[in-house]
């Protein structure tokens, strides 16, 4: 199921923001999480 | 209108519309304030109650509890004056009361920006000098272990029940809950101590600076004497340290402070502070039992000294776990009753030690259970008489027996 | 704030919409989410409840009357996790979906789908974390995890499957988490209406931002932790297992590093809901805007430095006592800020105590409560006779409770007109509140004084002095928890009829949400308002 087009130009551009974001930020937690593995003492 | 609970010309407010709100309002809080002061008085006149630390008799603990009050006092301040200011802001501006809402946002003016900063500053003056400055020496104080110790005392923590040892002295002993079952089930009336007793209390001396070494054997357990305000954290594999100067004579209960498992709440600490020569008598009078039990492990024992030793020995130790009758709480806690572990040779052909056997798993525990290596703990006489009981009790009839010399030949 | 918006007319229309189980399982509607976070979390909340009526049931009289000691554990435990995960982080999500779109004039979450993921992982989360009492009962594994929600190795390594479970069950929570946060923090940065700038933002929706990150920042290192036990405890590792060159404090550390910033998770956005309430109600504009957001991050990076004065008595080095300490009361600054903004907000208002605003205030004076005993707490010295004692217990009760289950009731009585289009019943507001405050104070004042006095946490028996204050203890428990099907039956009732509920709803709200129609339209701000 894709998405619907969006409503406007401006409704495209953030919705590309949006997802350029939220993929960066999961990114990020990913990458923490996988550092704090390799913590020992 | 309802009758007012209190005449308003006791509180010379005028009769008018806004002044029967305030007096609704006062009546509300009044009545709210009885039924308080009600539920709280029985409690308050049951004069054994206590409001703050229970009596301190170590110097770190009196420290305590002078910062606690300080600390009460300065916070006391806080509410009271802040919320002050509230409630009279509650009241006053209030559109009931006709109060026409006011528009700022934010200070203006000098005026409103010393209001607005001069109370910040007051909070890190508070947080930072009055409060931290004595904390800090407090800390320090409470941290310095090493210095002009006159004796150390080793606590070990394990599951559940803590083991002292007097290195010096060479004394060894474990100290476990010794309120009986019957108390807690409700069977029988509940003594004095109750949760707060033990089979073998520690005797430590007045007046002299003990260091206190902690670690455990199996979890983290935590020392907890209310009245020597001291509490640290035994880590297994890990050795801490604190130290207490007792300055009065007495017995000072307290507990594990730790989740450590089913019977954390069951392992108690008893301390009986006595006068220096009274503490070197009774030190004398436990390394004279010690070495009796030792000597003991040099003879033969018949099977029914072991039996009975040993049904002694699993009525403290064991029966936590697997239970009186032997049927265990599976599956964290192995039935012994028919057990196959039991029901199978006790040592090898040679006398050595069979891997994963009966006594295997006393003396050494299992790993990454709950089961303990008793080997470090426990006498050879006990351990002999233990092992021989399981043998020969809970429908287990392998009516083998094994002598203390034996387990000191397997250690 | 004030702000001229042009409405669009045709503000009534519904979407496109399959009926039944089918719409909940596949909406991307962020009111939608909104209501199936609120009611799960209203669910949970009631479990979470009953467990710990029964412990408290257990504490009425020393001895064990009811229970064995290692159910008392599993109890206490997942009422935590149960209260924490389950009950107070998907409220505050509830509300963040259903407010931010509303506030920044947005027609939805920038993350529809995400959203729904996000939701639909708490069910399954939820049984995890019951699902070993069930299995218990049919002799599989033998029940919940019994080592209180902290987990702390060795003991953890040691427990059943129930602390599998529970892992998983965290697991699943933090994913969500997670979730919902990025779709937050992007929502808030691309999503605002025209005109809208940062510092324009509600704060609500500041309160949230960083709530957010906090959450992307904290919740991988609790995973990480959680990952860790799992691996120690069945494939070899030793991480907190000194014989193997490992640390048991090594968890404390890990889980902390997340436990502190997760307490703060939990009231930030109760902190940016109630001088919305304060506002509406004292017909006031917000006093300190800037302050309090300003407060907000500050309070946000201080959380993540001051996490060992958790374990004050597990043993650190004397530098460490002392700069925790420090940075641990370093935070009353930042909060002491919000107090005076929230007082200020009120002072000189035209106020008026409807139910919300009797939550906020209550909020207010109990909420500070917690601070100031957690001043107390902060000091290494004293902390040796709180620690792991009642004190605490009764602290971070009035912290999380009246800070942050108040502060939810606080937001669904101002907005559930506003959600559903009808008016709560007013009369069973007020009972509920005064029965709650009044219940809550008798439950936990008396835990101060137990932790005084030298009760340890966590014991399902105790010795005879601590008897009378136990059993007033219970008693409010037990007030405390029936009063909350006041507040179940008001919210049901609201949701199914009652008098209608206007636009405005207040008559001194101010801001988006409330030029819309309550309820709001389908798609919300189908068009963006132009903030002048």
């Amino acid at each position: 199921m894709s998405n619907p087009p969006a409503a406007s130009a401006d409704a495209a551009w953030r919705r590309a923001r949006s997802n350029r974001m939220a993929w960066l930020l999961g990114a990020f937690v990913i990458a923490l999480y996988i550092t704090g593995l390799f913590i020992q003492r | 209108m309802k009758k007012l609970l209190v005449p308003s010309r006791i509180l010379s407010i005028r009769r008018t519309r806004r002044g029967e709100e305030s007096l609704k309002m006062y009546r509300h809080s009044l009545r709210f304030l009885l039924a308080v002061v009600a539920l709280v008085t029985p409690v308050a006149a049951s004069a054994s109650y206590r409001w703050s630390f229970p009596e301190p008799v170590t110097p770190i603990a009196r420290d305590t509890l002078r910062i606690h009050n300080e600390f009460m006092l300065i916070i006391t301040v806080l509410f009271v004056a802040v919320f002050a200011i509230m409630v009279y802001s509650l009241i006053k501006h209030r559109k009931s009361a006709g109060h026409e809402p006011a528009q700022f946002t934010g200070p203006t003016g000098r005026l409103q920006w010393f209001w607005a900063l001069v109370p910040f500053a007051m909070l890190m003056f508070i947080d930072f000098v009055l409060m931290g400055v004595p904390a800090v020496q407090a800390i320090i104080d409470m941290e310095d272990t090493k210095t002009r110790a006159d004796m150390v005392l080793k606590v070990t923590g394990m599951q559940w029940r803590w083991q002292y040892e007097y290195p010096e002295a060479g004394l060894k002993f474990l100290s476990s809950l010794s309120t009986p079952r019957e108390q807690i089930n409700g069977a029988a009336q509940k003594g004095e101590n109750y949760l707060l007793e033990v089979d073998n209390e520690i005797v430590l001396p007045v007046g002299k600076k003990v260091r206190v070494l902690l670690t455990s054997m199996d979890v983290i357990h935590t020392w907890w004497v209310p009245q020597f305000g001291v509490k640290r954290d035994a880590v297994p594999g890990f050795l801490r340290e604190t130290w207490l100067r007792i300055d009065q004579p007495g017995t000072y209960r307290g507990q594990c402070a730790e989740l450590c498992g089913k019977d954390h709440g069951f392992m108690p600490v008893v301390v009986r502070a006595v006068p220096e020569p009274e503490y070197l008598a009774w030190v004398d009078a436990q390394k004279a039992k010690q070495s009796g039990a030792a000597a003991g492990a040099g003879r033969s024992w018949s099977k029914d000294e072991l039996i009975a030793k040993g049904k002694e020995v699993y009525a403290t130790l064991c029966v936590a776990c697997h239970q009186p009758e032997g049927q265990g709480l599976p599956p964290v806690f192995p039935a012994l009753a028919g057990s196959k572990v039991i029901n199978s040779p006790l040592l090898s052909p040679e006398g050595k030690l069979i891997p994963d056997s009966h006594p295997d798993r006393v003396m050494n525990g299992k790993a990454g259970t709950p089961m303990l290596a008793f080997k470090n703990t426990l006498s050879d006489v006990d351990l002999a008489a233990v092992i021989t009981f399981e043998r020969n009790a809970f429908g287990n009839t392998r009516g083998d027996m094994i002598q203390p010399a034996q387990i000191k030949a397997l250690r | 704030m004030s702000i001229a918006t042009t409405v669009p007319e045709h503000a009534h229309h519904d979407g496109p919409y399959s009926g039944g189980m089918l719409r909940w399982l596949t909406t991307t509607n962020h009111k939608d989410i909104g209501t199936m976070y609120m009611t799960f979390s209203l669910v949970m909340f009631f479990v979470g409840g009953a467990m710990i009526l029964a412990v408290r049931a257990e504490l009425f009289q020393p001895g064990l009357q009811l229970m064995q000691p290692e159910f008392f554990n599993q109890l206490i435990g997942v009422h935590a996790l149960v209260m924490i995960f389950a009950a107070l982080m998907p409220a505050a999500t509830g509300f963040a979906n259903w407010q931010i779109p509303l506030m920044i004039g947005a027609p939805d979450m920038a993350l529809p789908r995400l959203n729904n993921w996000g939701f639909w992982l708490l069910p399954p989360a939820a049984t995890l974390l019951v699902m070993p009492f069930v299995l218990a009962l049919f002799g599989i594994g033998d029940g919940a995890l019994a080592t209180g929600w902290t987990f702390y190795a060795p003991l953890s390594v040691q427990g059943g499957l129930g602390v599998d479970f529970a892992i998983f069950a965290v697991h699943l929570f933090g994913v969500s988490s997670v979730m919902g946060s990025i779709n937050i923090i992007v929502t808030i940065f691309n999503m605002r209406a025209p005109g809208m700038s940062m510092m324009k933002l509600p704060l609500f929706a500041w309160a949230w931002l960083i709530t957010a990150f906090l959450l992307i920042a904290t919740i991988p290192v609790l995973a990480g932790a959680v990952t860790m036990l799992l691996t120690d405890r069945h494939f070899g590792t030793h991480f907190f297992n000194a014989a193997g060159g490992g640390d048991p404090i090594l968890f404390q550390h890990l889980f902390w590093f997340f436990g502190h910033p997760e307490v703060y998770i939990l009231l930030l956005p109760v902190w940016g809901l109630v001088p919305h309430v304060l506002s509406t109600f004292s017909r006031k504009p917000v006093y300190g805007y800037k302050a309090q957001v300003y407060a907000f991050i500050a309070i946000g990076l201080l959380s993540v430095v001051v996490w060992a004065h958790h374990f004050f008595t597990a043993g650190l080095p004397v530098p460490a006592l002392i700069y925790f300490m420090f940075s641990t009361m370093a935070i009353s600054l930042p909060l002491a800020v919000l107090f005076f903004c929230w007082i200020a907000t009120m002072w000189r208002g035209s106020m008026s105590f409807e139910t919300p605003m009797l939550f906020a205030v209550g909020f207010i004076v109990l909420f500070g409560i917690a601070g100031l005993t957690g001043l107390l707490l902060a000091d290494v010295a004293a902390d040796a006779q709180y620690h792991h004692s009642y004190f605490v217990v009764a602290h971070f009760h009035y912290a999380l409770f009246t800070g942050g289950i108040m502060g939810v009731m606080t937001g669904v009585y101002y907005w559930l007109p506003k959600w559903t289009g009808h008016m709560y019943s007013e009369t069973l507001g007020k009972w509920h509140f005064w029965l709650t405050v009044v219940s809550f104070n008798l439950t936990f004042m008396p835990q101060f004084f137990l932790g005084l006095a030298g009760m340890p946490r966590r014991i399902p028996d105790y010795a005879l002095q601590f008897a009378e204050f136990n059993a007033i203890s219970t008693i409010g428990a037990f007030i405390l928890g029936f009063s909350q099907l006041l507040f179940a039956w008001n919210i049901w009732c609201c949701v199914r009829g009652g008098e209608k509920a206007s636009d405005k709803v207040w008559e001194g709200s101010e801001g988006l949400e409330w030029q819309l129609s309550s309820p709001p339209p389908h798609h919300s701000w189908e068009i963006q308002p132009e903030l002048k």
